[in-house]
């Protein structure tokens, strides 16, 4: 089914939890680990206009319906990361600006010239450079959908469980734009085909990795995924994958998981 | 709305102004109301133009340090978010006249059009080479960019209610965001000169150097000097935005003035109209 950008855009809206009584934080508070987990994805979701930098760098941004996307995706993710600052805020954690900033400013030269590889990439190999992004991006995606839902699952609480749940649900819309576009690309070009499958299978990582220390990446996956049930979610994703042109066999969420110890 | 007045609140104030955040105009602004004759219309595409290189202007952005400065990317978040609706009730404008909101391919000559696809690709990797030598400093350069953007688009705004006055019914809520996105770049531009000699100087030698409109690959070349021809007509069409660039720390004397149909930066005496 074709994605239509324009409902999505007219219907994206900020991820509300005024309505939750955040006061059950106050009863049952949240555990250590789960806080952990929390700032992880929290950190994550406020990362992801770093993540828009390296989009921007393609010939898709000069699409209209990419151009919209990106712009209604920044949002409700920056909005992800607020609520999840609320939740650790009830906690006693504050995530700030400042913090956001630092954690930043850590990941170095590496981070600054990351940009100038893509752009490089994206002018020597064209087009089929998009076909790389969106096929991550739908990867990405299904990984955070699938963690939001395991995790409101796991701590079936009552103000984070229904937050987590929402955060889910707008996280799906971003899979079917990704993997509408990531397949109408894949289709079109056997060489996009041939350089997805290459980037993916050398190079992605679980979300988070690449920003977040391999500690914390290993920690929140055990956390959410480490279990018999949450594999199965893993496998399931990964059955998502393989159904993309040129993606057929590829075991790489599990892959990424089974290299650092997790499942 | 009031927002940004006040340094110390700036991140409380981002936070209610993203939860505020204006959206589509569809529902709010009668726009089949609006006539406008074809001067003006073609007026307003250079407009949406302008408008819809919000992500350009992103791209350009973030592959500078600004992308670690985590408000300003905050900020930037619900700024691109009003702009897209702001070029979208545009292009309602324009649909409803049965104006193409693209304009033809051969608007711009072939040579132009490839040294400016060029440039476009180069960008982001020329961007990110200089600015990540020059670190923090460049943030303020990219707000006080910002603050004069704000302010010669304002001016367009009021130019074409001027002309046409049924656009008032959009121009006015637009004129709102937009007088917010510049309350917030120039009270950060404040805190950011005011605290940097380094700034200063940057900015000062940066803004000489910009036109505006920033170049883009959407908008030739002679459409675009037409707009400022007839937009910026007058000086006093740019006070507000002198006005605003001047009062920065270590940004007296400086003013804008028209040169080769575009838009930019001198300081008063070399200033040219």
């Amino acid at each position: 089914m074709a994605f239509d950008i324009d409902k999505y855009a007219e219907t994206s809206e900020r991820v509300h939890w005024e309505d939750l009584d955040f006061s059950a934080f106050d009863d049952h508070p949240l555990a250590a680990e789960t806080l952990r987990s929390l700032h992880y994805m929290c950190d994550i979701e406020y990362h992801t206009v770093c993540y828009m930098r390296d989009m921007l760098t393609t010939p898709s941004h000069r699409e209209g319906a990419v151009s919209t996307f990106m712009t209604m995706w920044n949002r409700e993710e920056y909005w992800h990361g607020e609520a999840l600052a609320a939740v650790l805020e009830r906690h006693g954690i504050t995530v700030d600006f400042d913090a956001l900033k630092a954690r930043r400013l850590k990941l170095g030269w590496r981070d600054k010239i990351a940009p100038i590889k893509q752009a490089l990439l994206g002018n020597l190999v064209g087009g089929d450079f998009v076909a790389v992004h969106m096929s991550w991006g739908a990867v990405n995606e299904w990984c955070a959908t699938a963690a939001y839902r395991r995790l409101a699952k796991l701590e079936d609480h009552p103000a984070l469980s229904p937050l987590l749940r929402r955060i889910g649900q707008q996280e799906t819309r971003h899979v079917a734009f990704y993997t509408t576009q990531a397949r109408a690309r894949l289709e079109q070009s056997a060489a996009a085909r041939k350089l997805t499958r290459f980037a993916l299978a050398k190079a992605w990582g679980p979300v988070g990795s690449g920003v977040m220390p391999e500690t914390e990446v290993k920690h929140v996956m055990n956390h959410i995924f480490g279990s018999s049930e949450g594999m199965a979610e893993i496998r399931k994703i990964d059955e998502h994958i393989a159904r993309l042109p040129g993606l057929e066999g590829l075991q790489l969420v599990t892959d990424a998981f089974r290299v650092r110890g997790i499942g | 709305m009031g927002w940004y007045g006040d340094a110390g609140r700036l991140e409380v104030d981002l936070r209610d102004h993203a939860r505020a955040a204006s959206g589509s105009y569809a529902g709010l602004v009668d726009l089949a109301a609006i006539r406008c004759a074809a001067p003006t219309l073609r007026l307003i595409r250079v407009l949406y133009g302008i408008e819809r290189s919000t992500i350009e202007r992103m791209r350009a952005l973030l592959v500078t340090p600004t992308h670690s400065d985590a408000q300003v990317t905050a900020f930037l978040c619900t700024w691109a978010y009003e702009r897209h609706w702001i070029a979208a009730a545009l292009r309602e404008v324009l649909d409803r006249h049965g104006w193409p909101v693209d304009f033809p391919a051969d608007a711009e000559p072939p040579l132009r059009r490839f040294a400016g696809e060029v440039r476009h690709r180069l960008l982001p990797i020329t961007e990110a080479l200089w600015t990540n030598f020059v670190g923090d400093p460049v943030v303020a350069v990219h707000l006080v960019e910002g603050v004069l953007d704000e302010a010669l688009t304002r001016a367009a705004y009021r130019r074409l209610t001027g002309l046409e006055p049924t656009l008032s019914a959009l121009a006015e809520p637009v004129l709102a965001t937009k007088i917010n996105h510049g309350h917030y770049l120039r009270t950060r531009a404040v805190v950011d000169l005011a605290g940097s000699a380094t700034a200063r100087r940057l900015v000062r030698r940066r803004l000489r150097r910009q036109v505006w409109p920033p170049p883009g690959p959407e908008l030739p070349a002679a459409e675009v000097g037409w707009f400022v021809r007839t937009v910026f007509a007058e000086p006093a069409d740019r006070r507000e935005a002198d006005a605003e660039i001047g009062a920065l720390p270590g940004l007296a004397g400086l003013r804008t003035g028209v040169t080769r149909s575009r838009i930019r930066v001198r300081t008063v005496q070399d200033s040219g109209s």
